[in-house]
Parts: C-alpha cells; structure tokens; sequence
C-alpha cells in the first residue's frame, strides 16, 4: 500500500481495500459452494448419511411428524407400520452419533418444504458433549456448505458445474436405519437405571442454546415441539430424566420420557427387542414401541388420518411391498 | 598475538581463511565442539580464563573479535 | 477453543485481540495480550495455568534479588580499591545459589507435573534389578498447555540475569507476557528474553504491512498443516496402531511419512506462531531452516526445531563443557590423545547430558529416552568419523558438497531421521523395536504392487499429499538457495499479493484434510 501525506485517504483506502479483499474471498466461498454442493441427495453424492437428506424429496406439506435425533431414533421407529395403523406420516432426520447442531441443521433442511404438526426432539443429543468450536463450524458450513463438501474435489462431475441441487432420492424407509438380531439386556442394568440418585445430568449451555433454536424454529412454522425419550438402557437415567424435565417446564415444552413407562405397557420384551443390549431397538422394538408412541400421540394431540387418500398412496404401496 | 591465535584457530578447523572471514560463528565454521577446544586452547595459551558468557557470536566471530577479547582478559587478570 | 487450527480462534478470538489492541492507547496493549494470552492458557488448560503464574512469580522474584545483589557488589566496588576479585567471586556464588534455587524450583514443577510417574517406574524397575520390591503410586494433576516451553524460556531469562547478559525486569507484565504470549505457548519457538520481551510489551501500532506478513505467514502454516499433515495422519496413525497386520515395506513407508507428517505439522504450527506474532510487531526466531538438505545428524539439529537445540547448546552444553573439572578433564585428554579426539572424548559427557535432557523434555517414556541416546550415538560417533571422511576425500580428490557425495550424506542423515522418528512415534519402545525389526525382516514391495498400500490411504490422498509435498519441498529449496519467497510475494504489488493469499486459503478450503472422512489432528508438539 502507498503511503500518502495526508492520513484520512490512506485510512478510507485502508479500509476500501480490506472490503475487497473480504469480498473475493466471500465470493470465491460461495462459488466453490456451489460447484461442490451434491447435486442431488443420494448416497452417491450426500457425504453425511444420505439419510438425512431423504425428507428433502417428499412431496411439499405431506409430512405429519418430523422426528430429530441420533442414532436412538434412527433404530427406534416404524413409520410405514405408524402410516398404515394410524393414518399420519412420520419421517426420521438423524445421523448416527449427531450432535444437536447436526440436528438443527437436518430440522430446517426438513421444514425448507414441510409443515408438520409435531416435531419430535428425541433426548439423547441434548445430553451429548460439543464444544462452540463445532457449532461455530456447523453454523459456517451451512452458509458455506463448502466447508462440509469440500471433499468431493475427488469426484467431481459435468453437472457439478452446471446445476442446482435437486431432490432426486426418495428414502422409501422414511428415514429408519433399524436392524439387528436381538441382543439381551443386562437385567441389573434394567431394573435400576432409572433409579432415583438425587443427581441431576447438566445440560450444557451449547446444548440449551441449540435446544431452544430447534424449539423457536418449530413454532415459527407452526409445528409443536415435543421432547421425547425413547427407553434406552444405556445413556439415560433418573438424573438425565430430571435435568430434562426442568428444562422442559422452564421453556414450556412438552416433555414425554417413556423411559418411565413400564416396559410391560409398552409391550417391550428386553430380551430379544434391542440389537445390542439395551441401547437400540431392532425391528421388533422399533415396531412395538412406535405402536405405543402412536398411540399417545393420537391420544394427546390432533393428528390427520390420511389412509385412503390418493396424495399418500405411496405410503400404503411401501408398507406392503415391505416384509 | 592475533597469529597465535589464528594458528589455533587452524588446527580446528583449517578450511576457512581467517584473516578475512567475519562469520566464524554466524556461518557455523566452527561448531560447538569447535568452540570448547577453541576455548580450551586460548585459555591455556594466555593463561586466562573465559567465562560462559563471553561465549558469544559477538567475541568469536572473526580472528580479530577473538584477538579483542583475549587482550581484554588478560588486561582484567592483572587486576 | 483447543488450538489455533479451530475456526473460533481465527474468526472470533483473534479479531477481537486485534481489536482490543488496536482501540486501547498504547500503554495498555500489553495488558491486552496479557490478559488474551492467559484467557487462551485457561481454555485449553483451566485452573492448571496456576503453575504457570507460578512460575512467573518465581523467575521474577529471584531475578530481582539478583538485581538487588549485583547493585550491591557495584557499589562496594566504586568503593574499594583492592580485593576486587573476591566481591566479585562472594558475588557471583551468590547469585549462583540464587540461579540454582529459580531453576530448581522450575524443574520441579515440570518434573512434578509430568514426570513423577516414569521415574516411578524407573525407579521401580532399577530397585527391582536389585531385588527390592517397591511401588510408587503418585497422583496425577496434569500439566498446564506450554509448560515444557515456558519452563525452558524462563530458566534461560534467569541464566541470562545472573550472567549480567541482560537486567532483570522489574515489570511484572512483561515478564509474564514474555513467558505467556498465547501465539509460542503451544509450541514454541522457544524464544530469548531480548528477542520478543521489549517488542511485544511495548505495543506497536498495527500496520497493514506487518498484518500481511502476519496472514501471509499463518495461511502457510494452515496449508502445511491441513493439506500435508493431517492427511498423512490417515496412513501414519493406522500403521502405527497396527503395525503387525502390514509388512516391512508399509512401515518404512510409515516412518517416511511420519516424518513428513511431522514436519509440515510443526513446521506449519511455527509458521502460525511467527506470523501472530508478526501482527504486533515481534520477530520470533526461526525453528526451521529446511532440515532436509542436511548432510549429517548434527547439521539436522541445527536445522529442526532449531530453538530448541540453542537452548540446550547455550544452557547445557557450554556450561558443562566449560566447566571447571570438564576443562580440566578435557586438558588431560588433550595430552593424552591429542588435540582432535582428546576434545571430542570429553565432548561426549556434554554432549550425553544434551541429549538425555533433549530426549527426555519430548516425553516421560522410554521411547523418548531411547530417542535421546540413539542421536547421542550418532552425533557423538559422528565427530570421530568426520575428520577422518573430510581427510578420505580429500585424499580421492572428491568434493563433499556436491554431486554424488552430497547426496549420498543428505540420504544417509535423512534415512537416521526416519528411524528416529519410528521410534519417536512408535506407541512404546517395544512398539518401537517390534516395528524396526519388522522392517528389517520383513521388508517387502509386495503391498505397492498390489495396492494394500491404498488400504491405508486412498490413492486420491496419496495424490493430493504428494502433490502439496512436492510443493513445499520446492519452497524450501527456494529458501535453501537463499530466495525469501515470501518476502518477494510480501513486495508485490496490492492485487497480486492478495490474489495469492486468498488463493493460499481457498486451496486449504477445498482440499484441507478436516472435517468428514478425516480426523482433526492436535498441534502434534502441543504435547510437551
């Protein structure tokens, strides 16, 4: 930079240059962005769990339920089984070992086209440890989603360079990854981790400020927040229980923990319903407890019944062809 | 005095031209074994002794920095 | 915040220090980067930075007292016309008993925190030896980030008082921000009390030059880091958890990369640590000078980690060396076997005191220890074989420094390298042996041919890092042949200089080994 005499130009020059400089690279991250973004939301190109991407190619406004969480939600539900007995569609948006900035980016990918009535907070990530460095990058990544694909520098195609993302993937299992034999549970472990202890689990205040952010965008679009947690052995607990439901009655969100609720009214057989012991359900656990959590939510909340519309017919097809 | 030590300074290492060069240390013609024996040989040649902190590129880096210091010290033995 | 390789120190950390420093006046700038360097410290270490105040505290207070004793022995000297010599001498054995207190103090602390548990065993295990069966359980508190560099800064600021090299600073501050400075508190360079202490507590002014440099300077370092380091870190840290599944030629290929992996990740670190630096005005000295041009295992050391070898030259070497009973031994010798292996007999005691403190300051392991004493043996073996070889081709009438001769030196000092860093990485000594072994006995090319070498990394990374490995190789032959590269960038025109810079990151943001499919790498010297 020239030096002048007088200082004030200099300064504005300081300045003007220091916009311009800010401004390429700006501009040369939402180029690369956009060459490098999949092009479509299959496996082929999505480098996170193709998964996550399914909902983005369901027809605008035909989801019901929205379900956001980690691994504990993928292995724990059934939604062709929920459409076929109760009529509502549900849609699964979770990514093993998710954090809940993951979770806040899938919940505004789900509802770009979506306007569910519920949208189910699965528990277990809002007690899973990240630090601000990992959602100030998540935050980054989803304005400059080359920072999440920069990767696909080693497959990069024609149409990379010519179109716009488009929706092609439908993920006929809605979401769902379950699978497994059964796996037996450790029965000590069963009856006592919901004991009481007196401890209360901390949510940390990155967990709180995501949980709130996923509350907030739930209403601005209409849809009711539900907190839920699906009985797992393993990673909960009376202190996790009472940590949530504080959070859940200061914030004013309704809180359903089914850990509490025997697992005999559930209809859950913990010897053969989980594929590693108590953590996850397999096909069977998945089944029996989505049975039940339809069940309430038709009990607690309005939900549409869609069998026998033409719009849905997709559905009916998938659960048949499904064994 | 500044042949005698040139003539030390020689048997270290005799590929450098010590009446010109300027960066003995700098350069690293002489290295850190060179510098003990170095050390070792003035202080038996002039019956002085040089303490660790004169051990400095500053004193060491040409025949005549050394020929400096060297005169220095024996100036401050006779004190 | 664990490092400056994570987005919230580049964009939110360090605009808000430049910040600070830049709106408060001048006298104030220090506190700032005071307080930001202590506020890093207890991101990454919390309450543990209590040591480090400690240790300022400490190297202070003692530094003054020497002050306090040496303005004592000047006046009695303007005083007195005789016996100059023994108020010197009372002087100087005081201040001795004074340095030696500081540096115990120091030690200890570091010996505390990171060491009580290997000489435990050590101690266990030479007990053993003599038949004592004993067991010694000692509680862990762990040590606060830059302990190992702190230490070495400070003890060398308290030899360099009481060698009356420099005074002793009688502003708290800027000792503690010498000590402290966030940018060398990771990974050094280890820097020299005159070097950075007055620069960075005075406070210049920002300037646009100097805040390019700073860029300039970071956007390599993050370039060596993620487009080398981290991707080799794929192949490295498979081979080394897992050496029995891969044969011979893999874990050579693993020591070479290792080692490549090492360089662009320290290489990389110091490259962001000066650059900081250079933002407010501080010249930090280099701890790198391409050690891979060097012709022997001791021109390596004074190639890599060259801060590191200074200090252990300047503070344990030459005191030791020039010490009374080793002058004297070394006198003897010098009779006895004359003036070249007399010298370099003695040399070795010296030279075995650098390099078990060198070893050891990398780790409290046996690897380390064995680390120290392998290049002990090389450099020590080395300083009798060398007069011998310079005679040999003078003999043959063949030149050292070029052609097929340089070469074969410059492979030969890199092939040692590469063993000393498997060992250096191995997870163990007999890790360490088991894998040497393994490559000895079961050196094979057979994993190239048949592409199991790609099961470890992918031929893509192999490219990518290959590539980028290429690029820097030509940039340190630049600077070998004596081209400042990154001046010449620094001194072209507005656009150009600029161009390159964005071009440096937006590089590093497409092909960057972070984020899905790789696995974000600590500062590798971080450690320590």
């Amino acid at each position: 930079m020239s030096e002048t005499n007088n200082k004030r130009p200099s300064r504005l020059r300081g300045i003007c240059a220091a916009l311009a400089v800010v401004a390429v690279l700006l501009l040369a991250l939402v180029v690369t962005s956009m060459i490098v973004e999949p092009k479509t939301n299959d496996s082929e190109y999505g480098l996170f769990d193709p998964a996550t991407s399914g909902i983005r190619a369901e027809p605008a406004d035909t989801i019901d339920v929205v379900v956001v969480g980690d691994s504990i939600a993928l292995n724990g539900l059934a939604p062709l089984q929920t459409w076929h007995e109760n009529g509502f569609t549900l849609f699964v948006c979770s990514t093993v070992a998710g954090k809940l900035p993951d979770g806040y980016t899938m919940l505004t990918r789900a509802l770009e086209r979506q306007h569910p009535k519920l949208v189910l907070i699965e528990a277990h990530p809002i007690f899973s440890e990240f630090t601000w460095d990992y959602a100030l990058m998540s935050e980054a990544q989803t304005v400059f989603p080359v920072l999440r694909y920069h990767s696909r520098w080693r497959n990069l195609k024609a149409e990379d360079f010519t179109t716009r993302p488009q929706m092609t993937w439908h993920d006929e299992r809605k979401g769902i990854r379950v699978e497994g034999e059964g796996v037996a549970v450790d029965q000590e472990a069963l009856d006592n981790y919901m004991d009481d202890t007196g401890e209360v689990q901390t949510i940390l205040p990155q967990n709180s400020l995501y949980l709130q952010r996923m509350v907030s965008l739930c209403e601005s679009v209409g849809a009711t927040p539900v907190i839920i947690s699906v009985p797992s052995v393993v990673g909960w607990s009376k202190a996790h229980h009472e940590a949530m439901s504080a959070w859940a009655n200061e914030h004013n969100v309704a809180f359903y923990d089914f850990n509490l609720v025997s697992p005999e009214e559930i209809g859950i057989d913990w010897s053969e319903d989980s594929k590693d012991g108590g953590e996850h359900f397999n096909v069977i656990g998945a089944s029996k407890f989505s049975r039940y959590l339809a069940k309430v939510l038709k009990r607690d909340f309005d939900l549409p019944d869609h069998r026998g519309d033409k719009a849905y017919a997709e559905w009916e097809e998938l659960y048949q062809s499904a064994d | 005095m500044q042949e005698e030590i040139i003539e030390i300074l020689e048997d270290i290492n005799p590929e450098v031209d010590y009446k010109t060069c300027t960066t003995l240390i700098d350069d690293r013609h002489i290295d850190s074994l060179g510098m003990v024996s170095l050390v070792a040989e003035l202080e038996d040649a002039f019956d002085i002794t040089i303490p660790a902190v004169e051990v400095v590129a500053e004193n060491f880096n040409s025949a005549a920095a050394i020929t400096k210091l060297v005169a220095r010290l024996v100036e401050e033995e006779e004190d | 915040m664990t490092s400056y390789f994570t987005l919230i120190f580049l964009v939110v950390f360090l605009p808000l220090v430049l910040l600070a420093y830049a709106a408060v006046p001048k006298r104030l700038r220090g506190y700032v980067l005071l307080c930001a360097s202590y506020f890093f410290a207890w991101c990454i270490s919390g309450p543990r930075i209590t040591f480090m105040l400690i240790s300022t505290l400490c190297v202070y207070g003692i530094a003054r007292a020497m002050d306090a004793r040496i303005q004592k022995r000047d006046a009695q000297l303007a005083q007195v016309k005789k016996g100059k010599r023994e108020i010197k001498a009372s002087c100087k054995h005081q201040l001795n008993q004074l340095l030696v207190a500081g540096v115990m103090v120091n030690l200890g602390i570091l010996i505390a925190l990171n060491y009580l548990g290997f000489f435990g065993e050590l101690a266990t295990a030479a007990l053993g030896l003599l038949g004592i069966h004993a067991h010694f359980e000692f509680p862990r508190i762990g040590a606060p980030i830059g302990i190992s560099f702190y230490t070495l800064m400070a003890i060398s600021y308290l030899v360099d008082v009481s060698r009356e090299t420099i005074k002793a600073d009688h502003h708290f501050g800027r000792l503690a921000l010498f000590l402290s400075f966030f940018p060398h508190i990771m990974e050094g360079p280890i820097a020299r009390y005159t070097q950075t202490a007055t620069a960075l507590w005075e406070g210049r002014d920002l300037s646009a030059q100097n805040s390019y440099r700073g860029m300039l300077r970071m956007a390599i370092g993050f370039a060596k880091k993620l487009l080398v380091a981290d991707r080799l870190n794929l192949y490295v840290k498979t081979i080394f958890t897992d050496y029995a599944s891969y044969d011979g030629g893999l874990i050579a290929l693993g020591a070479v990369l290792y080692t490549l992996q090492l360089y662009c990740d320290f290489s990389g670190c110091m490259d962001v640590a000066i650059g900081l630096g250079q933002f407010f005005g501080a010249e930090y000295p280099e701890n790198f000078r391409q050690p891979f041009f060097s012709r022997t295992t001791s021109e390596f050391w004074q190639r890599w980690h060259i801060t590191l070898g200074q200090w252990f030259k300047d503070y344990v070497y030459y005191p030791v060396s020039l010490s009374k009973p080793v002058k004297r031994l070394t006198t003897k010798a010098r009779k006895r076997f004359g003036n070249r292996y007399g010298p370099l007999l003695v040399s070795g005691i010296a030279l075995f005191c650098v390099w078990l403190g060198n070893g050891l300051w990398h780790g409290a392991g046996s690897q380390y220890l064995f680390f120290g004493m392998y290049y002990f043996v090389l450099i020590w073996l080395g300083g009798f074989i060398e007069p011998n070889a310079r005679a040999w081709a003078a003999d043959h009438g063949i030149d050292r420094e070029r052609g097929a001769y340089r070469v074969f030196r410059t492979v030969r000092t890199l092939m040692a390298v590469f063993v000393g860093e498997l060992f250096f990485r191995a997870e163990g000594l007999e890790a360490g042996l088991a894998m040497f072994g393994k490559m000895l006995s079961n050196f094979s090319l057979a994993s190239f041919a048949d592409g199991t070498v790609f099961t470890l990394m992918s031929k893509a990374d192999f490219a990518v890092a290959l590539f980028f490995v290429a690029v820097v190789f030509i940039y340190d032959t630049a600077y070998e042949r004596g081209f400042d590269v990154r001046k010449m960038i620094e001194e072209k025109g507005f656009v150009l200089r600029w161009a390159i810079w964005i071009a440096i990151v937006m590089t590093v943001v497409i092909f960057g080994a972070y984020g899905f499919g790789y696995v974000a790498v600590d500062p590798m010297y971080a450690q320590y």
